[in-house]
């Protein structure tokens, strides 16, 4: 019987340690940077233009374009790259618990890391944006001027947001939402790739694995809006920019319910694959030492 | 044999193509201290972890208490075990080492995290972290979470790694006094000097085969 109480207190104790974990500081940093440079950028250019700023476009805007959403994730892989979080004592933690307990703890403290990941960004594009910008349910001005790219001031900034027929089907905070459970899913999705993966083979394979979809999203993103199948990136589907595009193109880019569908797929399936190889995990040296 | 409370039948356990046990039987009466020797790397310490389900045997069957583990049950509460370098939290002290593993069940008082501690000649209330204690001191540890939970089964797996003289007898007196309450032990060691006094019946275990040499 799996006792849910004990994986939530394991995956709690696991959680407790992240500040004496490098890899912890590491991956806020580098979360961190990476959101400071858009927001930055957007808050920059609303002054520039005299133009107001709504307090959420700048995570929008980030969270929708693939060059700050690519090297974003690539803090979230070092961070889960000790996966699958056996140590010595695991040894301990492995005689009070059945794999079954661990792996579900192991499966949350995942979960945890990933949304917190996604969080963090928020709280922190926020948190630049609240001093320069207003917080009404209202796209501004100055967002409005660059996805219709007026005067050519998107390319003149360099700060796309590529697609208006959004901002006219939904308001802020209503694609937050979106954006906000696209953004968390992806990081689901890619944590749970690095956990899984190097549970059942072994370390360095599920990073590996990650980083290939990740970057491979990246390249199809890259030029795809004239020859590739945007459906084929994962990283696609997590830019809430790149969605419902417009009836022309709707056949290359996915619908909302697509990826959020895929995501609670790929999750599952992953999720599956864990269970499946629960039975088989050593609490052992072989994870300990590679 | 309905004494038994540690049967082994056929173990076999290998690693990618090596196998690193060969059929092991074992069984272990209640109340009863046997010894395990055999060279770093013979396979004593897969062996335990393949006793008290921290490993799942590739072939062959481990019962404790008469029941299947991995089949009956899937751990099993009553064993201790000390097995390899002993880890814990290393900026944590003693007492919150073992209170986050006692957390994890609640089996049994609180008090007994206090006790194990002390009946390992540690300070239960010493905020000295673990990661500044000697490997002696982390061996005396390993024991205290060992003992914790009350066990009616004790498995050591070298108890006497990195003691100095002093800490050395201290342990022997404390793994014997054990013995001498009737607590179930299997002990291993590559000395065999370690357990001869300690244990009745000692076995040997070499690339994986055991016979018994005492």
């Amino acid at each position: 019987m799996c006792s849910l109480r004990k994986a939530l207190r394991l995956a709690g104790q696991q959680m407790g340690e992240w500040p004496r974990k490098p890899l912890f500081w590491l991956a806020l940093a580098l979360n961190l940077n990476f959101t400071l440079e858009p927001a930055v950028a957007l808050i920059r250019a609303s002054q520039l233009l005299g133009e107001p700023l709504q307090v959420l476009e700048p995570y929008l805007q980030m969270t929708s374009h693939r060059v700050p959403c690519f090297l974003w994730m690539i803090g979230l892989v070092i961070f889960l790259s000790d996966a699958p979080f056996l140590d010595e004592r695991a040894t301990y933690v492995g005689l009070r618990m059945g794999r079954g307990e661990w792996l579900l703890a192991q499966l949350l403290y995942v979960a945890a890391a990933c949304l917190l990941y996604a969080l963090v960004r928020l709280a922190f594009a926020l948190a630049l944006t609240i001093p320069y910008a207003y917080s009404g349910n209202l796209w501004s001005s100055t967002l409005w001027a660059i996805a219709n790219d007026e005067g050519g001031i998107a390319s003149q900034l360099k700060i796309f947001f590529p697609n208006k027929y959004m901002m006219t089907l939904y308001t802020p905070y209503a694609f937050l939402g979106l954006s906000l459970g696209l953004q968390s899913l992806y990081c689901l999705t890619i944590g749970m790739m690095v956990f899984a993966l190097n549970l059942v083979f072994r370390k360095g394979v599920g990073i590996a694995v990650a980083l290939c979809v990740h970057n491979l999203g990246y390249f199809i993103a890259f030029d795809g809006s004239v020859f590739a199948n945007q459906r084929w990136s994962l990283l696609v589907h997590s830019l809430g920019c790149l969605h419902d595009i417009n009836q022309l193109l709707i056949q290359r880019f996915p619908a909302f319910w697509e990826s959020f569908a895929l995501f609670l797929g790929l999750i599952g399936g992953l999720a599956a694959l864990c269970a499946a190889w629960a039975h088989r995990i050593d609490f052992s040296v072989p994870y300990r030492n590679l | 044999m309905a004494n038994a409370c540690i049967e082994a039948h056929g173990i076999v356990k290998h690693f990618g193509r090596q196998e690193v046990l060969k059929g092991i039987d074992l069984t272990v009466e209640a109340g009863e201290a046997v010894g395990l020797v055999g060279n770093n790397g013979s396979g004593k310490s897969v062996l335990l972890k393949c006793l008290c389900g921290l490993m799942r045997p590739d072939q062959g069957e481990v019962r404790i208490n008469g029941k299947g583990l991995g089949t009956d049950i899937q751990r099993a509460p009553e064993i201790g075990a000390v097995i390899e370098a002993p880890g814990f939290l290393p900026s944590k002290n003693a007492y919150d080492n073992l209170y986050a593993l006692w957390v994890l069940n609640r089996r049994v008082p609180k008090e007994n995290i206090t006790r194990s501690i002390q009946t390992v000649g540690l300070d239960p209330k010493s905020r000295k972290r673990v990661g500044k204690y000697s490997m002696g001191m982390r061996q005396r540890l390993g024991l205290a979470q060992a003992l914790m939970e009350d066990p009616s089964i004790l498995l050591l797996d070298e108890p006497f790694n990195g003691l100095d003289k002093t800490g050395l007898k201290e342990m022997y007196t404390l793994i014997h006094g054990l013995g001498q309450q009737g607590a179930t032990m299997i002990v291993a060691s590559h000395n065999p000097g370690d357990i001869e006094q300690l244990c009745a019946k000692v076995y040997e275990i070499d690339a994986g085969r055991m016979e018994r040499v005492r």
